[in-house]
């Protein structure tokens, strides 16, 4: 691969045109450029791993997963079609990796939804970033809340893969319903219809915290 | 947590916004990568990005049809062994046969040389 460094052109976008910064992205990365694949990943990786990480319930397979989607990314750059949003193209990439890896799995054996808590925060999932807080709260409070976190994540991890994606995208990344329908290769209606199912399932498996909260 | 994505209407991020569910999903957030995964998947990508699309194309495509070429090469290795049975078979058969034949051949060759020899032997005696 070339590596050019510029700094002019559509790569430096205005902020709110997000879209048109990726879409010139990929073009440069079409080219070669090296320094707009780099932007491109540490501009996704955060969304592209968070979301694969809270799919999987591990972060090692997260972080593999997660450059996989970047390989791809990089390797269609050069037949890449400007039609439709890059956000909604590369969760698709997302959406196809995560569905193989979950068929993969079910085929083989069955791995734990949680790593052991030392594995985890060496490899940057939840609960490495789960730190004690110790100036504020109270070895007591900080078990709980590490107690209630993990089990937030096994809640979204016990739903059907198609209502665990929908839910990440529109409770994590933030997606329109629009956006997680073309992802999921779905109606809007069938999306909605998904995420309430999601809500109500999650509503009846985090009932005791939802009470501690109301 | 951002209030709510700037594509959904205000009623979609108020609806949320006010389901308890969702507040506490915002209490567990999306994990983070480590500092080093952009170097490190820039790497991958050199390492593994070589490959043309079209090339990797093909190899998926090879790869999902593993199980038919699985079968496929699983039913033409069973009718070429019935085949080579078959035709070895057939030969043993043939050789049997040549042999069988030889064997008549060979005694009725036996016969006549032993008629023959005793008319030799009348034949001596005048």
């Amino acid at each position: 691969m070339k590596d050019r460094f510029r700094d002019d052109d559509g790569a430096r976008a205005p902020v709110g045109d997000s879209d048109a910064h990726d879409k010139a992205l990929m073009v440069r990365i079409a080219e070669g450029d090296e320094v707009a694949l780099r932007d491109l990943i540490e501009k996704h990786q955060g969304a592209v791993y968070g979301t694969i990480a809270k799919m999987l319930g591990d972060p090692v397979e997260a972080q593999d997963l997660a450059q996989q989607v970047f390989v791809r990314v990089y390797r269609a750059a050069g037949s890449y079609q400007a039609s439709a949003q890059f956000k909604t193209w590369i969760f698709t990439i997302v959406r196809n990796l995560v569905f193989n890896e979950h068929r993969r799995r079910s085929r083989a054996t069955l791995v734990p939804l949680h790593p052991p808590e030392n594995e985890a925060a060496h490899s940057g999932g939840s609960a490495g970033l789960d730190l004690p807080d110790t100036a504020t709260k109270s070895p007591g409070e900080n078990m709980l809340h590490r107690e209630m976190l993990r089990k937030i994540d096994e809640a979204i991890l016990a739903l059907p893969e198609q209502q665990r994606l929908a839910i990440v995208l529109r409770r994590y990344d933030e997606f329109s319903y629009e956006e997680i329908a073309e992802i999921l290769k779905a109606s809007v209606p069938a999306t909605k219809s998904l995420l309430f199912r999601a809500r109500e399932t999650l509503r009846v498996a985090l009932q005791d915290y939802l009470e501690e909260e109301g | 947590m951002k209030a709510g994505p700037p594509n959904n209407s205000p009623q979609d991020v108020r609806l949320d916004e006010n389901d308890p569910v969702w507040r506490l999903l915002a209490r567990a957030p999306r994990p983070e990568p480590d500092a080093w995964f952009a170097a490190r998947t820039l790497a991958r990508c050199r390492h593994e990005g070589l490959g043309t699309e079209s090339g990797v194309g093909a190899f998926i495509g090879l790869a999902r049809m593993w199980r038919w070429a699985l079968g496929g090469g699983l039913a033409l290795s069973m009718a070429l062994v019935l085949v080579v049975t078959q035709i070895n078979s057939e030969k043993a058969e043939n050789q049997k046969n040549v042999q069988e034949a030889f064997e008549i051949m060979a005694s009725i060759d036996t016969d006549s040389d032993s008629s023959s020899s005793s008319s030799s032997w009348q034949d001596s005696s005048f």
